[in-house]
């Protein structure tokens, strides 16, 4: 049995707000911790992970068919995963892994 | 009136003719409405009915055709808003611009659903709506002032205040800088391809709308305002509430990190410091109230008043997403009170704040690489973030004085003029107009369409493909030539139908829900796809327009700096210039279109009502 560690960074999250912080918004970096990882894991496995936790689950998960929302972007290592293998693109102990939901507008 | 009612509708457009002093109303039918339902499909029939080839953009014959619909002056939340369609400067095409405020509600409690504007005034102008009739008033007095003193001499003048709306050039339209804008209700703008020029041309100072009597007849009310609800909730809770919380600058921390955020002239994708550029900062440091348009609940605009650094005790509305990108990343600026600053600045002069920012990107890019220097800056030190240089070419541009003059055609023309390898360093499309405040180099979609497009900004896309909002499949890959633009023309039509409805886009981000408000407002049998339709109907109207006015397919791509490849951040390497052909023939041939030239096919045009075009092609 293994445990593969993986930091979140969810893009848009600041200690910022000197007045009225936004509560709503989350943890700026989350570990998780997944029991029985085989040997490859990939985003799309982190990606159904994800539902486990309410709050990353409603910024990223499309709410019926809990795949991941179209405006969301991942990295891996700083790379955009569709530069890589997409959802196959396969990630590490140590991999550093950012998700930017909120893109839509401006 | 004396006429039958239209459910959803005045029931009349109003005509000037400024070199004949003369205005008069056009009934229109109910089947006419049906077909191209208001703002943009509804300006694009005009525009190509009455704007034949050969007419330029600053000709008297050219117009200026000003358009609500079926939702403005409703309950339904932002629903002040207009759309202005012309023949514009930049491309010397079809131009469709948006703005909201209070102008589109006011013009329809005037009585009319648009205003179409030919000729050229004798002298300047300001023309006065007010219960239904017309005033040409003499603007002389108003010329040189920016566009909010504008704003303010005319409300003083007429004693109306907040009962008057009032869009207006500032030096910049007056000068007939050709990415000048149209300003009004306190700083909401029509941005792109120069429509401010197109007023300056007919020497048309601004226009004001009283506040009417009348109200706009809606067939079932009890339903409107049972959707209304539902559809302001939606947008309020859109995107986990980041619109309703930060504004549209919201977005900003995304964008650093997701690598669309326009940097440096595109040298770049990594923006350190940033972090007092975003709104979780600006917002909870400045002093901000909200200054929310016509009946809008979502109320995302603000005032703001800068509270600490060089430009405390600033005023002036808080600067929109793009703005913060053209006068923070591109120019190197970490200040927010500096982009208070820039942003009102340009709004005041009446100058389009992206073709801005790309035109003065370039300029700093050339002049720190020795490809400018101070005898052609006039002395000016443009280096990155230099705020205070920067300012003073905004008014040089705006007046068209020295440097000025050469930088007042756009950053295409400029850059031709210099030539060399400065040439090689401006962002543009090859239609002559500029992008949004954005690097669409990690953004094909929105790359693809602000070449593609014949609007002189986007047409299909907004932000990233949401294929979701219209209950389709999310896009698998954002980089692929197929995908890319297969999903971009499947969603093609969507946002044109929404400008034709007189809302904020922002207040409708439930298609499902906006499409069942028109059938309350009207009383017609409507659905997605009847709107889809209505939009591709607006989008085909002007692409054949464009053909028309000498569209042809080698415009339809990037300058060399915008369709380069990223040196470094989340998309470095990849280059979108391998793929265009592909991508440009991939979404001619979803739209309908013929995939070598782009022009629409004759069974294309027989599906959306456009016979009558295909001889044209
Ligand atoms: S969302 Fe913003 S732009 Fe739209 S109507 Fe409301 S305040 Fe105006």
């Amino acid at each position: 049995m293994s445990i593969l560690e993986i930091d979140i960074s969810v893009g848009p999250v600041f200690g910022l707000e000197k007045r009225s912080p936004d509560r709503t918004e989350g943890p700026r970096h989350l570990k998780l911790s997944i029991p029985n990882a085989s040997q490859v894991y990939t985003v799309r496995k982190l990606v159904s992970e994800l539902s486990n936790h309410e709050h990353l689950a409603e910024m990223f998960l499309d709410g019926k068919a809990r795949a991941l929302k179209g405006n969301a972007i991942i990295l891996l290592n700083g790379t955009h995963i569709d530069l890589l293998s997409g959802l196959d693109t396969q990630i590490r102990v140590g991999d550093r892994l950012v998700l930017i939901p909120f893109i839509d507008g401006g | 009136m004396g006429r039958k009612t239209i459910f959803g509708y005045m029931g009349q457009i109003l005509r000037v003719d400024l070199s004949e002093k003369r205005s008069w109303n056009e009934e229109l039918d109910e089947e006419t409405f049906q077909k191209y339902v208001g703002g943009v499909c509804l300006g694009a029939k005009y525009l190509s009915e009455e704007v034949p080839q050969g007419v330029e953009w600053s000709s008297p014959e050219n117009r200026l055709i000003l358009v609500t619909g079926p939702l403005a002056g409703t309950r339904v939340s932002g629903s002040g808003t207009f759309c202005a369609v012309g023949k514009g400067p930049m491309t010397n095409m079809a131009t469709s611009s948006q703005a909201n405020g209070f102008f589109g509600a006011f013009l329809r409690f005037s009585g009319f659903d648009g205003l179409i504007i030919q000729g050229r005034a004798s002298s300047p102008t300001l023309l006065l709506i007010h219960n239904s009739k017309v005033e040409f008033r003499d603007a002389s007095h108003l010329v040189g002032k920016d566009t909010l003193e504008t704003e303010d001499a005319i409300k003083l003048e007429l004693g109306l205040g907040r009962k008057l709306s009032v869009y207006a050039i500032g030096p910049a339209g007056e000068n007939l800088v050709r990415f000048a804008c149209l300003v009004g209700d306190g700083g909401h703008v029509v941005a792109h391809n120069g429509l401010g020029a197109i007023l300056g041309s007919k020497n048309l100072k601004a226009i004001a709308v009283h506040r009417g009597e009348f109200r706009p007849p809606i067939k079932d009310n009890n339903r409107l305002s049972t959707l209304a609800k539902k559809l302001l909730q939606d947008a309020k809770n859109f995107n986990n509430g980041r619109l309703y919380k930060w504004g549209t600058n919201g977005v900003f921390p995304a964008a650093v990190k997701g690598g669309f955020l326009p940097i440096k002239n595109y040298t770049t994708n990594v923006f350190e410091d940033y972090e007092k550029l975003t709104p979780q900062y600006t917002r909870t440091h400045f002093e901000i109230r909200p200054r929310p348009c016509w009946a809008c609940g979502l109320h995302h605009v603000h005032h703001v008043r800068v509270t600490e650094g060089r430009y405390e005790g600033l005023e002036g509305e808080e600067p929109e997403f793009e703005c913060v990108n053209a006068w923070g990343p591109l120019i190197g600026n970490h200040d927010p009170g500096a982009l208070v600053m820039l942003s009102n600045l340009t709004d005041r002069m009446g100058l389009d704040v992206n073709e801005s920012g790309w035109t003065i990107a370039w300029v700093i890019e050339c002049f720190e690489r020795g490809l400018l220097t101070k005898r052609e800056t006039e002395g000016l030190e443009m280096t990155w973030g230099n705020v205070e240089e920067i300012s003073k070419l905004i008014k040089k541009i705006a007046h068209r004085e020295g440097f000025g003059d050469i930088l007042a055609q756009g950053v295409r023309y400029a850059s031709e003029q210099i030539g060399g390898e400065a040439a090689k360093l401006a962002v543009y499309t090859q239609k002559g107009n500029t992008p949004r405040g954005h690097d669409h180099r990690a953004r094909w979609s929105e790359l693809l369409d602000t070449c593609l497009s014949d609007t002189g900004t986007i047409e299909a896309t907004f932000g990233p493909l949401r294929p979701d909002l219209l209950g389709q499949p999310p896009v698998e890959n954002q980089f692929s030539p197929e995908e890319v633009p297969r999903i971009s023309a499947m969603v093609s039509g969507w946002h044109q139908f929404e400008d034709c409805l007189g809302v904020c886009r922002f207040c409708i981000k439930n298609p499902f829900l906006t499409v069942q408000c028109v059938e309350a407002v009207t009383g017609w049998k409507m659905d997605l796809d009847y709107a889809m339709t209505v939009g591709r109907r607006a989008i085909n109207l002007l692409r054949i327009f464009n053909l028309r006015h000498g569209l042809r397919r080698e415009m339809e791509r990037p300058s060399p700096r915008y369709g380069s490849v990223p040196v470094d951040g989340p998309v470095k390497g990849k280059g979108i210039m391998a793929e265009w052909d592909k991508l440009v023939e991939n979404y001619y041939s979803h739209m309908g279109w013929d995939p070598k030239t782009g022009k629409p096919l004759p069974k294309t045009l027989q599906v959306l009502g456009l016979d009558h075009l295909i001889h044209d092609l």
